[in-house]
């Protein structure tokens, strides 16, 4: 039928688009605010390697096993002196106030984890990343449950993916083995 | 308002210079996304370009910000087919070839921003009569008849479909179209590995997991977005801008 003759051309344009992606933070500009409400770019962390994932505090389903995966990559990398700031940013950022930011850092333990930085934007500088990423998120309008991928981004310094896993059942082997060693408290 | 009517307004009003149309708030039960015990997430007032944006404004767009032209736009932002046929002729035609990156960067030139899925398909489920036509056999199918038929580079001349009861016109019949969240559809590889028991994300369960079988115009129309990369350009995907109620222009 030539129906579908169309529109799986369309589709295979689309799937070859999507090829080779060449993947970097900094392609476009996006403000956020930290957890003492100070302005950051994600240009501040140019030129040293962090990793970078997205969660939202209220978030029951798979957030608490992505925040408990990073808790345990931030120790496997302090154990082999690769320590990295862990970028997290909100996917709500109407709903993760500076309270609920704090309240999320004591249900977890790491309110003395120094090395993670909890950015909070607007839905627009959420989209613009995420799009950078190809990372997928919805929010449901009504119940505010956000539907989203799982995946932990390890970034250069010059802001481009240097590889990814999945926040929950990927081993971190692959991920712990891209990060370069480096001086330790860099 | 009959086709012709519609073809005849569209002489008389040169699209490219029709301000965007207010659409009224309201509820709408898209194809998918609601929750068991949903039937229907409410939608705020908002504007939306009467069309597609032109090739002329797109032009316009280029004068002022050069760094969007083929020659100059980051590949990290745009793929090879960006812009790849693009001439400033067919002034009124829309433009395609068009990354999502650059459709958002000109929507957001203008004040305004890229509709949401949702407010995309609300505004596409009117037809000329009535708010909701997506359940109406006649309507849906008109729409798949122009998703049957092959391309040819004429096609970005026709009108596209009629003016509809918001006074939007050719969200069918002439491109598809950039939403902001257009890859929000499957949101993991493999739902069944993530324990998602959202049985409408498994295989084979897409079509008749919807909220509206019958709506298999809709079905293909995500299916489509959920194809596209942010960097993708094709030669029948454009975009047109929304605009907040507050800030509508």
């Amino acid at each position: 039928m030539t129906r579908w003759l169309v529109v799986s051309s369309l589709l295979a344009a689309g799937l070859a688009a999507a090829e080779e992606t060449p993947k970097n933070v900094l392609a476009l500009p996006t403000s956020w605010k930290d957890e003492s409400g100070k302005s950051v770019s994600l240009e501040t962390f140019k030129g040293r390697w962090y990793a970078l994932t997205f969660v939202y505090t209220s978030c029951a389903g798979s957030c608490p096993l992505t925040t408990k995966k990073l808790k345990r990559l931030d120790a496997a990398l302090e154990k082999a002196e690769k320590p990295l700031e862990l970028a997290v940013v909100s996917l709500d950022p109407t709903h993760d106030t500076p309270e609920q930011v704090k309240g999320y850092r004591a249900r977890y333990g790491i309110e003395e984890a120094k090395r993670w930085r909890i950015l909070v934007g607007d839905d627009a500088q959420v989209r613009t990343l995420t799009m950078l990423l190809e990372f997928k998120y919805t929010k449901n309008p009504e119940s505010g449950v956000i539907l989203h991928d799982n995946t932990v981004y390890l970034v250069r310094p010059d802001g481009s993916v240097a590889t990814s896993m999945s926040s929950l059942d990927q081993p971190m082997d692959e991920f712990l083995a891209a990060v370069p060693k480096q001086k330790r408290g860099k | 308002m009959n086709a012709t009517a519609g073809v005849l307004l569209l002489l008389l009003v040169p699209p490219a210079f029709a301000e965007p149309v207010r659409l009224p708030g309201g509820k709408f039960a898209p194809l998918f996304g609601l929750d068991v015990g949903q039937t229907a997430f409410p939608v705020s007032a908002f504007s939306l370009d009467r069309r597609p944006v032109t090739r002329a404004q797109w032009s316009e767009f280029l004068e002022s910000h050069p760094e969007w032209t083929k020659a100059k736009a980051p590949k990290s932002l745009v793929d090879d087919a960006y812009l790849a046929n693009f001439t400033p002729e067919q002034r009124d035609a829309p433009v395609t070839e068009v990354s999502y990156f650059a459709a958002r960067a000109y929507c957001g030139w203008r004040q305004g921003r890229l509709p949401s899925t949702l407010e995309w398909e609300y505004a596409a489920a009117a037809d000329e009569k009535k708010a909701d036509a997506s359940r109406d056999a006649a309507f849906v199918a008109r729409i798949l008849e122009w998703y049957g038929k092959p391309n040819r580079p004429d096609d970005l001349l026709q009108p596209g479909s009629p003016r509809n009861v918001y006074g939007v016109e050719a969200l069918h019949g002439l491109v598809w179209e950039w939403t902001d969240d257009f890859n929000a559809l499957f949101v993991s590889g493999d739902n069944r590995q993530d324990g998602d028991k959202n049985a409408k994300f498994m295989c084979g369960a897409g079509a008749t997991g919807s909220a509206r079988r019958e709506d298999y115009a809709a079905f293909m129309r995500y299916a489509m977005r959920s194809s596209l990369a942010p960097r993708s350009s094709l030669p029948r995907l454009g975009f047109r801008c929304a605009f907040d109620a507050r800030s509508a222009q």
